[in-house]
């Protein structure tokens, strides 16, 4: 008989040597522990890491969870002021790129028969090294170019010095989106050819010609917080807050007071009749009202303009008088992709429109550099291809850019590229530019790098690893640095540091050093001084705007290529949470579209979901057709991100590559987005479009989409009294919440519908992605979701008051839950928290639950998902992964409930506001999600829930929801009432 | 209430002697002795069934292995052919009992012969709706976390949620059903016993329960069968009412209705009589009993069809007035969808098989001709069938919550399962029928003596 010490013994051998088994991994041949491990490693606890985000230009602030060595999660840094602690859809996917199965595992080349070959670092460095070498001694230097992200400080610093120690001085920081035009029509207009700071903040009537500043446009997370703190202080604005002038309506255009659809192309007459109604009235009194620009815009009366842009002439004046009584106003313009056929002349008719209304220095202003200043424009760009394809280049660096996909093929970007002998890419996967590289030097991931990055003056971003780095990857700017070093580079002192850690802390003391990393970086951000808001028009006299066009149908439809929020310019595309993130827009995941007015699609005999290719000059695209009415009749609207050809799981092979419907050979500054015609055929076969919205409209009785949720501001003064709740009619007696009952407040007048929160549940909650079957199927997993509803849009003086709410429905934790009485095994319950706690490990999967939740947020896990390797690192090990055959839903994130309560009973202290920040409501851009506890009537969920917009979604059923939702509010007669 | 037929019915001929008694025996004991022909054809039924189910078993484990992404269900419509064919059979259950307890208390003796086929109906169609709740739950293998045992967790079960009561009264009406059933059999088993040798009297022996016919255990036998008839007649109602319960109680549209109660007893006992038909019009053929299970016995069923068609109609017409009376939106338009939207082929061929087809049967000609009957059988289970997927999943795919609006469509397991479903009841059905006696001997042996029409 064996005694119970021995066999603990024995035992604990046992388990030792599973354990030992188990963690092996290919890559780790010993398990040696810490022996002293480190400050920041504490087994289950998590360290928090701030860096900048690299998603995107915004260079939003950005702090990694980290749990055991591996980041799970990404959150704003609240300390950053670009973001101020919020993050987009984009952001909150960066986990996911980052554990993306499809990333190169270590350097390769490519061989004579076209094969790529694993080669080590130093293998990799010496072949670098001696490229370089010969290139310096064949006195090519100088066709040596770096194609590459924009990069600001460090690694602007030492791309420059690095080859201007080759010989070279081809440095383009290329980004798909220049805003060349922008910047040209700045230097027309004021004499600075710059990007000016945009102050949504000071604003008071925002005009939009298609810039989608909510999504995509120069920093969509910033201008969400701006633009929700402008709704909030102008709630009772009759005219409304922001007006969207565009062909088609964006995500950002969906958030506007009123919708002016412009054909394609005609935005720049309505901005140039505005300007003309502005100084023309009272005598031309406004202050930029100079004799120069009535000359300039002379052609343009509303009345001459009518014709080309459909727009009433008493329309024109009410928004010029809109948009001069309300000073400061802002009007941004042109669409990130492009604005019609002449980008510069729009650019500079809304900097027109700015300076007649006294703008300039006050909500659009010069005294910041933007970073994005640097941006090459597409003429370099062409000039590059141009010599490339004279073989003028020899080596070629690509560093974060994918200019064969990002660059219609019609540039013959990809053609020059094979031109070039040698092609050095650091992409961190596979994209289309590296099937034409020789050598691949991949990257760390940004979460895995040391950097800076300042998006504009006074803000510099500091970028650290959040934790090592999981692939066989090197930072570039240690290849650059080593590689330096090896040719023995001059002046020797530029490449000193031997790490490029070092060279980014420069010569930072140590608590310097330290608080600049704890805080994301350094933010020096001056105010600004009244002095610098004086940038006086400088017209100049190279400024020329379009005729007005007579209007004629040409049989063709104008393309549109539009950016989501969630895949931008397809850089991300992989990132299985994004493929499946419904554009906030039209609601499809994992395809793209081809979005037609009902009268287009009717003229075409096509129907929503029908397949059919799309041929302009310069070539063809299949793609599925989405109907809407917010596409211009004359306007075909197809989505960036798509059509990767990349060996890519998730992005490969999906969707219409709608650059190859553009002209890139016509060089105009910036890439001429907005030229393209297409014929629309129809067509058979090709991937399905799946829209995971049923209905958005009122469709008879019985759907009731929460329309009545949207009020004119003369009833948020007023107590709505719509409570149809009836607690009489209750047969148990209520729950008691003896300490806390948590609540939240939604309001839907600042939620934009970006989606950034269903994201951060996902990387929060663990929940799985079904991908496009399981989509198309009906079983995606979002625990939150946002819904779109239209009301059935109302003209009034020629403005579409277009009346969109954007509601995200998660669970509501209602008092009286219909689904916990109908459970079986109680494997969902009321916890004394008010909670509707879920317990996966009872539920046996009868499903009533879902059946009898009106909300319809439970979801069931069909099957066993699973996460391929290595993204399952990225699971939030203190949120259970579900097993096939069980319900689960929103629990307000109870395990970050849970980990504040310890914190707090650990410092013997009670719960505070904003100790809990659920994942969907710390990530909101727009602010519009608060947590907290309804107990405490001080809370500021308890006084939005008192609100006199405060409305429960379905409240007749009695279910009393713990979530208020607060109601959009819109000019009068915007909407008709109810739905 | 005699269809005198001289000729056609034997039985009606009224010559009571000790050899007719003896002739029941011998007819009834007859149809378990089979030809070789008889034998290997049963044989062969009873293992087609066999092989048909024992894939549909497969097909389930096969289910339990990839998670329920393999079947047609989806958001919103979370229930679909199990919890269909769950209502279903247990509909058809509903019959049985019908024909055995309450008939037995109305004193309509007409009852008598086909109550056995009836019985064995009704605990073979509750062994067949009881496979569904577990073939539908996401993890089956925790099946038993329904049953209200102590633990040392202290986990219990919600009493307040509709599936623990019908957990209940599922395994009650079994158990009843299957006393009631047995009861019923001990005086035959007696008699199979008395004429049985070998292994087959041994079991028969004990099947018996040491029955000998004396006046004390009829005494005894009666009085039992008479409580268990009127405990089993409440149990009908409730049964019933509880599986409607399941849906009632929920808040679905469609569903949250007062009326589903009798209305889904009404429903369970057309479809339980319907399915009668279908099984006793070929079984009186192969059992070789129409001497027994004549064409008034058949009309009788018909006539009891019409009857609870006309209350099937009436809580349509009434489910649909009062939907469009009251002033819920929800429920307006759901029911305005069950006519006109993605599932009206449903709702169109489910009244035409369950109101406007059993209206036939005020024609003699329809109701006295067996195979029309037959046909018009088939067609109400149809009709049955459709109405609970109906009810169950145009509800479902149009609540609330418009975004997620959906629809289902069952798919090669739900197919496969349902089939399965049928074989496996066939095959128990089969196997029962195949060893009792398939008409009540001491039953009828006893309407003979007491003069009864049966």
């Amino acid at each position: 008989m064996m005694e119970r010490r021995h066999f603990l013994k024995v035992a604990g051998l046992g388990a030792t040597a599973a354990l030992a088994d188990g963690c092996s991994s290919k890559s780790t041949t010993n398990l040696i522990p810490y022996l002293v491990a480190a400050d920041d490693v504490v087994p289950g606890v998590p360290a928090y890491y701030a860096t900048t985000c690299g998603g995107c230009p915004a260079g939003c602030g950005l702090i990694a969870k980290t749990i055991d060595g591996r980041v799970i999660k990404a959150e704003g840094n609240p300390r950053h002021p670009i973001g101020a602690g919020r993050l987009c859809a984009r952001g909150q996917a960066s986990v996911q790129s980052l554990y993306d199965p499809d990333r190169f595992r270590g350097p390769s080349i490519r061989t004579s028969n076209a094969e790529w070959q694993s080669l080590t670092w130093d293998e990799a460095q010496a072949l670098l090294a001696g490229k370089l070498r010969e290139v310096r001694e064949r006195g090519r230097g100088g066709a040596v170019a770096w194609l590459g992200a924009l990069q600001t400080g460090s690694m602007e610093r030492l791309t420059r010095d690095w080859l201007a120690a080759i010989g070279s001085e081809r440095r383009l920081f290329y980004e798909p989106f220049d805003y060349a035009a922008l910047r040209r029509a700045a230097e027309l207009t004021v004499g600075r050819r710059a990007i000016p700071a945009y102050d949504f903040d000071r604003a008071n009537f925002v005009l939009s010609f298609g810039a989608e500043f909510l999504e995509s446009w120069l920093s969509p997370v910033e201008f969400a917080g701006a633009f929700t703190r402008l709704r909030q202080r102008r709630a009772s604005d009759p005219f409304g807050t922001f007006i969207a002038v565009a062909p088609r309506q964006s995500m950002t255009a969906l958030n506007a007071d009123g919708w002016v659809p412009a054909p394609p192309g005609a935005e720049v007459f309505v901005a140039l009749s505005l300007v003309h109604a502005i100084v023309n009235r009272d005598g031309g009194a406004a202050p930029g009202s100079a004799p120069e620009i009535r000359s300039l815009v002379a052609p343009y009366a509303p009345e001459a303009t009518q014709p080309a842009t459909g727009v009433l002439p008493q329309t024109v004046r009410d928004i010029a008088r809109q948009f001069t009584s309300a000073s400061p106003s802002l009007a941004v313009g042109g669409s990130i992709t492009g604005g019609g056929a002449d980008p510069v002349a729009l650019e500079a008719a809304v900097l027109l429109l700015n300076i007649v209304a006294g703008n300039i220095g006050r909500t659009v202003r010069f005294d910041r550099a933007c970073a994005l200043d640097a941006l090459a424009t597409y003429t370099d760009v062409l000039e590059l291809t141009r010599a490339m394809a004279a073989g003028q280049i020899d080596v070629l660096f690509v560093h974060d850019a994918n200019p064969v996909y990002t660059l219609p093929p019609s540039a013959g970007f990809g053609a020059a590229l094979d031109r070039v002998p040698f092609v050095v890419s650091f992409a961190r996967q596979p994209d289309e530019t590296t099937a034409h590289a020789h050598l691949v030097l991949p990257d760390h991931h940004f979460l895995e790098s040391w950097g800076d990055y300042s998006p504009r003056a006074g803000i510099e971003g500091l970028r650290q690893p959040a934790m090592s780095p999981y692939f066989f990857t090197q930072a570039a700017g240690d290849v650059l640095l080593r590689a330096a070093r090896a040719i023995g580079a001059q002046p020797a002192a530029a490449f000193a540091p031997q790490e490029y850690a070092d060279y980014v802390r420069g010569s930072s003391n140590d608590e310097a050093w330290g608080d600049a990393l704890r805080n994301g970086g350094r933010f020096e951000e001056k105010e600004p001084t009244p002095a610098a808001e004086t940038t006086p028009p400088n017209l100049s006299s190279a400024i020329a705007f379009p005729p007005i066009p007579s209007r004629g149908a040409t049989g063709d439809l104008a393309l549109i290529i539009t950016t989501s929020p969630q895949l931008y310019d397809g850089r991300d595309a992989n990132a299985a949470w994004l493929q499946e993130l419904p554009d906030p827009v039209t609601k499809t995941v994992w395809n793209g579209y081809a979005e037609m007015h009902p009268d287009a699609a009717r003229a075409l005999v096509v129907a929503e979901g029908d397949a059919v290719t799309l041929v302009s000059a310069n070539g063809q695209v299949s793609a599925r057709i989405h109907v809407s009415a917010g596409v211009h009749p004359d306007a075909v609207a197809v989505p960036l991100g798509y059509g990767r050809t990349a060996p890519l799981r998730n992005a490969g092979g999906r969707g219409p590559y709608a650059l190859a419907l553009v002209d890139g050979a016509a060089s105009a500054g910036s890439l001429p987005w907005g030229t393209t015609r297409v014929k629309v055929t129809r067509a058979k076969g090709g991937r399905r479009l799946i829209v995971l919205q049923a209905e958005t409209r009122a469709a008879g009785e019985g759907s009731r989409p929460p329309l009545d949720a949207i009020v004119t501001p003369a009833d948020v003064a007023k107590p709505h009294g719509s409570d149809q709740a009836h607690p009489e009619s209750d047969l148990y007696t209520p729950h008691e919440h003896p300490e806390h009952r948590w609540g939240m407040a939604i309001d839907l007048n600042a939620c934009t519908g970006c989606s950034a929160c269903v994201v951060a549940c996902y990387a929060e909650n663990n929940v799985p992605v079904v991908g496009e079957v399981g989509c198309a199927d009906g079983r995606e997993m979002s625990w939150i979701r946002i819904e779109r509803y239209d009301a059935a849009p109302r003209v009034t003086r020629g403005i579409h008051r277009t009346g969109t709410i954007s509601l995200p429905m998660l669970c509501q934790q209602c008092d009286e839950a219909p689904c916990e009485a109908v459970c079986p095994v109680f494997a969902t319950y009321h916890n004394p928290e008010g909670l509707n706690a879920q317990v996966y490990a009872r539920c046996i999967g009868t499903r009533y639950c879902s059946n009898n939740c009106p909300y319809k947020v439970r979801r069931f896990n069909w099957a066993r998902y699973t996460w391929p390797a290595p993204l399952e690192l990225q699971l939030n090990p203190d949120v259970t992964v579900r097993s096939s055959g069980v319900m689960e839903k929103c629990t307000f994130c109870v395990q970050r409930i849970q980990a504040a309560r310890n914190e707090a009973r650990r410092d013997q202290r009670a719960l505070r506001e904003g100790d809990i920040i659920p994942a969907c409501a710390q990530t909101c851009p727009a602010d519009a999600i608060v947590f907290g506890d309804l107990h405490d009537p001080s809370s500021r969920v308890s006084r939005l829930a008192r609100d006199n917009r405060a409305f429960h979604v379905l409240e007749e059923l009695n279910t009393r929801p713990a979530i208020s939702y607060l109601k959009r509010v819109a000019p009068d007669g915007a909407v008709a009432a109810g739905g | 209430m005699a269809l005198s037929r001289p000729g056609d019915d034997p039985v009606s001929e009224r010559t009571i002697t000790a050899g007719r008694l003896q002739q029941i025996s011998d007819d009834v004991l007859a149809a378990l002795a089979w030809t070789r022909v008889g034998w290997l054809a049963y044989w062969a039924a009873v293992g087609l069934c066999f092989y048909i189910w024992a894939i549909a078993a497969a097909v389930w484990a096969y289910q339990i292995h990839e998670g329920f992404t393999i079947t047609g269900l989806k958001h919103p419509v979370m229930w679909g052919f199990y919890i269909t064919a769950f209502v279903f059979w247990i509909g058809i259950a509903h019959s049985g009992t019908l024909v055995s307890a309450i008939l037995f208390l109305f004193r309509a003796h007409w009852r008598t012969p086909i109550a056995r086929m009836a019985e064995t109906m009704t605990i073979v169609a509750v062994m067949t709706a009881a496979l569904f709740p577990v073939i539908h739950l996401g993890r089956a293998w925790r099946l038993y976390w329904l049953i209200p045992y102590p633990n040392q967790r202290g986990l219990w079960i919600n009493f307040s949620s509709p599936l623990v009561w019908d957990a209940a009264a599922i395994a009650t009406y079994f158990i009843v059903s299957l006393l009631f059933w047995f009861m019923d059999l001990v005086p035959d088993f007696a008699l199979l016993r008395d004429r049985s040798h070998g292994w087959a009297h041994t079991i028969y022996r004990y099947l018996a329960f040491g029955w000998s016919g004396t006046a004390g255990q009829w005494r005894y036998f009666r009085s039992a069968y008479t409580l268990m008839a009127g405990l089993i007649t409440a149990l009908v109602v409730s049964v019933h009412s509880i599986v409607s319960w399941d849906f009632a109680m929920a808040i679905v549209p469609g569903w949250h209705s007062s009326i589903f109660a009798p209305y889904f007893v009404a429903g369970a006992i057309l479809s339980g009589l319907s399915m009668l038909l279908t099984l006793v019009i070929p079984g009186r053929e192969l059992l070789g009993i129409r001497a027994y299970v004549t064409a008034r016995h058949l009309e009788n069923i018909a006539k009891l069809i019409v009857a609870v068609s006309l209350i099937v109609t009436y809580a349509y017409v009434t489910e649909l007035f009062f939907a469009w009376l009251g002033d819920d939106g929800y429920v307006r338009s759901a029911f305005a969808n069950r006519g006109v939207g993605h599932y009206a082929p449903l709702f169109w061929l489910s009244f035409v098989c369950n109101s406007v087809v059993p209206l036939t049967f005020f024609s003699a000609a329809v109701r006295r001709s067996a195979w029309k009957l037959f046909v018009a059988s088939i067609l109400i289970n149809l009709g049955m069938w459709s109405e609970r997927l109906l009810i169950i999943v145009s509800s479902l795919s149009r609540e609330f919550n418009a975004y997620s609006w959906g629809t289902y469509m069952p798919r090669w397991p739900e197919w496969t399962i349902l089939l399965g479903s049928g074989a496996w009841f066939v095959f128990w059905f089969l196997l029962i029928i195949g060893h009792v006696p398939p008409v009540p001997i001491a039953d009828m042996k006893e309407a003979v003596l007491e003069g009864h029409d049966a």
